[in-house]
């Protein structure tokens, strides 16, 4: 299993910092875990990455919200959806391929609707104040995402790397 | 900031050429002006003046029939008050008396703010000149619009009938109101048989629920009030902010009833209609005031010193407050929705018996942040757990209860002080939360500040709100051209 620890949010949101160099338009990023395990924090480390300027705040109730950046950021939440038919109203495929990069709070709610090629991080709160984020990737894109993330974060303050996985791999 | 509007005469030149050299690249001389002002007969020229400062000033030519809008600026400083969309307005008002009946203008591509201005006022973009500024090459936007149309949706001073429909989330709504006072009819969608009407679902639209509901909810609102699309003066609709797919629904609609009967369109802004609740429920309410707008996707502090001006004085950076209350609802597997459940639960509990964060209590700014008190709560039963300790839910419930609503209070009496207001709304679903209506209500009354609170089927979604607001922006002359869209982080302070 690869991933990090971070101690703090001010880490974890350095993550999504370092994550924002390495994407390109039609990346996704699926985030998991529990309520408070800090998905919308690494998203905001993430669009800060990508110079989106104005705060970046919780999608739950809007579903979507779009940020500008060096790309556009297509911030999803599908906390609040109950069926994966709901995400046709919200253009979720269309905007998965469209020309900017997205990430999915709640990504993994309907396991049938996941995105064909992706980089996924579930986080688990470990204590109050350190979290656990396994990766894990579908296709070629995903999978390249999660080897060079890994190798971007060594060395950030509050970050532990586990690079298990150094040769690759669907599954990292 | 306040402003009157008076003709330009030569004396204001200085001052007008000062601004036109701040802020176009390529701006008009002197002389230009000069010569302008001089001409009369087919020229209108106005500036607005905050005491004997010019703060913005513009000017129109009539030829025949058609007014062209010659210049219009406003000084950096002076932005987002009202002052480019009054002066607008006043100088339409006299391309019709100079017996204009449509007018056209040139604009900047990358002014989109100016033609967002424009479109409020029923111009829309009809075409571009290639390459029209010689500074940058850019394109201008050629818009048009006829101010017949205007004219002729003026009915009896403050009767005017409007539909106004409401999509921006989860809701679809439809009203009905007259004069912006007599409320004829409120249909919010969910509350509706489809099924009855219908007879069954239909199936190409069956996913699409807005598509679904708006229609039904519109004829229904039409039938409640007693009239027909005929009777109608305009039609306004939320067009931002909110989710795009649910937001687009409600704008093509209006925007579809627009072109096919040649009514008005009103455009408001989602918000804004939250904070017109307070003035539908009272009408005694009015600016300059502070208002709180707390629901499941805001939390923010706005002070709105006049109609039409609106200044956002501080926001969530994170989760919003009906949304902490749904999500610490569910951790402690309360159900949905957990807002009311815990404020009920609440009530049982010592709210001094777990001291959770207030966070930004002391920042000194008007931002909120509550993912923290979130994960404190989430943290408090995950430890308790662990430690094999039992949650004491109405303790729980109201500890948390108080740390939201404290600090909610604190800034609500410091932004109503430091503006000076005496008027206090309150707005959004989570108005409805006894808590903080009580505190706020005892906080703001120890300063002498009056709290304003709509009835509860006024503070959560409805298309009402969007009426009272639409009969605001209709008497002021506010429309959006056909070429509207949907604009999902529209901000509330850009409106003029
Ligand atoms: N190591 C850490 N990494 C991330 N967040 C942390 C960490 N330690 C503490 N926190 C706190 O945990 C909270 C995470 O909240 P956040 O809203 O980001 O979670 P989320 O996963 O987006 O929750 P939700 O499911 O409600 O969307 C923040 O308040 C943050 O300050
Ligand atoms: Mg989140």
């Amino acid at each position: 299993m690869s991933g990090f620890e971070t101690t703090g949010a001010d880490a974890t949101v350095a993550l999504g910092r370092a994550l924002a160099p390495l994407v390109r338009a039609g990346d996704g990023l699926v985030l998991s875990g529990d309520l408070g395990a800090g998905k919308t924090q690494l998203t905001k480390g993430f669009a800060a990455g990508l110079e989106v300027p104005e705060v970046v705040t919780s999608p739950t109730f809007n579903i979507l919200l779009v940020h500008q950046g060096r790309l556009p950021l297509y911030h999803f939440d599908l906390y609040r959806l109950e069926h994966s038919d709901q995400l046709e109203d919200v253009d979720y495929w269309g905007t998965l391929e469209a020309d900017g990069v997205s990430v999915v709070e709640w990504g993994d709610r309907f396991p049938e609707a996941m995105p064909l090629d992706y980089l996924a991080a579930h986080m688990t709160i470990t204590a109050d104040e350190t979290r656990e984020i396994v990766l894990s990737s579908q296709g070629t894109r995903g999978a390249e995402l999660a080897r060079t993330w890994l190798g971007a974060c060594t060395g950030l303050a509050d970050v532990v790397v586990r690079n298990s996985d150094s040769h690759g791999g669907d599954t990292a | 900031m306040s402003f009157e509007l008076r003709p330009m005469t030569r004396g204001d030149i200085d001052a007008v050429h000062e601004i036109e050299h701040a802020i176009f690249p390529t701006p008009w001389s002197r002389q230009t002006f000069a010569a302008e002002v001089s001409i009369g007969e087919t020229r209108a020229w106005l500036v607005a003046v905050d005491g004997d400062e010019v703060v913005g000033y513009g000017g129109i030519m009539v030829i025949g029939d058609e007014a062209h809008i010659m210049n219009l600026a406003v000084r950096e400083d002076a932005r987002s008050k009202g002052v480019g969309a009054t002066m607008l307005e006043s100088l339409l008002a006299s391309a019709v008396e100079m017996g204009a009946s449509r007018a056209t203008l040139e604009v900047r591509e990358s002014n989109s703010s100016a033609q967002e201005l424009y479109r409020r006022f029923g111009l829309s973009s009809v075409g571009v000149r290639p390459g029209y500024y010689s500074d940058t090459r850019e394109d201008a936007v050629i818009m048009w619009g006829d101010l017949l149309a205007r004219d002729a949706a003026s009915p009896e001073a403050g009767q005017e009938l409007i539909l106004a429909i409401e999509s921006s989330c989860d809701e679809t709504a439809a009203a009905v109101m007259r004069g912006g006072t007599e409320l004829l009819s409120s249909v919010i969608a969910s509350q509706v048989d489809f099924h009855a009407r219908f007879g069954g679902v239909v199936p190409e639209i069956a996913s699409r629920k807005h598509t679904e509901a708006i229609v039904a909810a519109v004829d229904e609102a039409l039938e409640q009030a007693g009239v027909g699309f005929g009777d109608l003066d305009a039609i306004a609709v939320t067009y931002g902010p909110g989710l795009v797919g649910a937001l687009v629904v409600g704008v093509a609609y209006a925007k579809g009833v627009a072109l096919g009967t040649g009514l008005p369109l009103v455009g408001v802004n989602h918000l804004e209609g939250h904070i017109f609740a307070n003035m539908l429920a009272d009408p005694t309410v009015e600016p300059p005031l502070v208002a709180l707008l707390v629901s499941g996707g805001h939390t923010s502090l706005v002070h709105m010193p006049e109609w039409g001006v609106y200044h956002t004085l501080g926001e969530t950076l994170d989760d919003a407050a009906g949304e902490a209350f749904d999500k610490v609802a569910k951790a402690l597997g309360l159900g949905y929705p957990g807002g009311p459940i815990l404020s009920r639960l609440a009530s049982e509990g010592n709210e001094n018996a777990i001291d959770f964060p207030r966070a930004m209590m002391r920042s000194g700014n008007y931002a909120f942040s509550l993912s923290g008190l979130k994960t404190s709560v989430i943290n408090h039963i995950r430890n308790a757990e662990q430690a094999g300790r039992e949650v004491d839910v109405p303790d729980l419930a109201a500890s948390f209860q108080a740390a939201v609503v404290d600090v909610q209070v604190s800034k609500a009496v410091r932004a109503a002080q430091e503006c000076g207001v005496e008027t206090f709304c309150l707005a959004g679903g989570v108005a409805a939360n006894p808590s903080l209506r009580e505190k706020l209500h005892e906080a703001l009354a120890d300063h002498g500040i009056r709290l304003s609170v709509p009835p509860l089927i006024l503070c959560t979604d409805n298309a009402a709100m969007i009426a009272q607001a639409a009969h605001f922006r209709f008497m002021r002359g506010g429309f959006l051209g056909l070429d509207a869209e949907a604009i999902p982080n529209l901000r509330l302070d850009s409106e003029a």
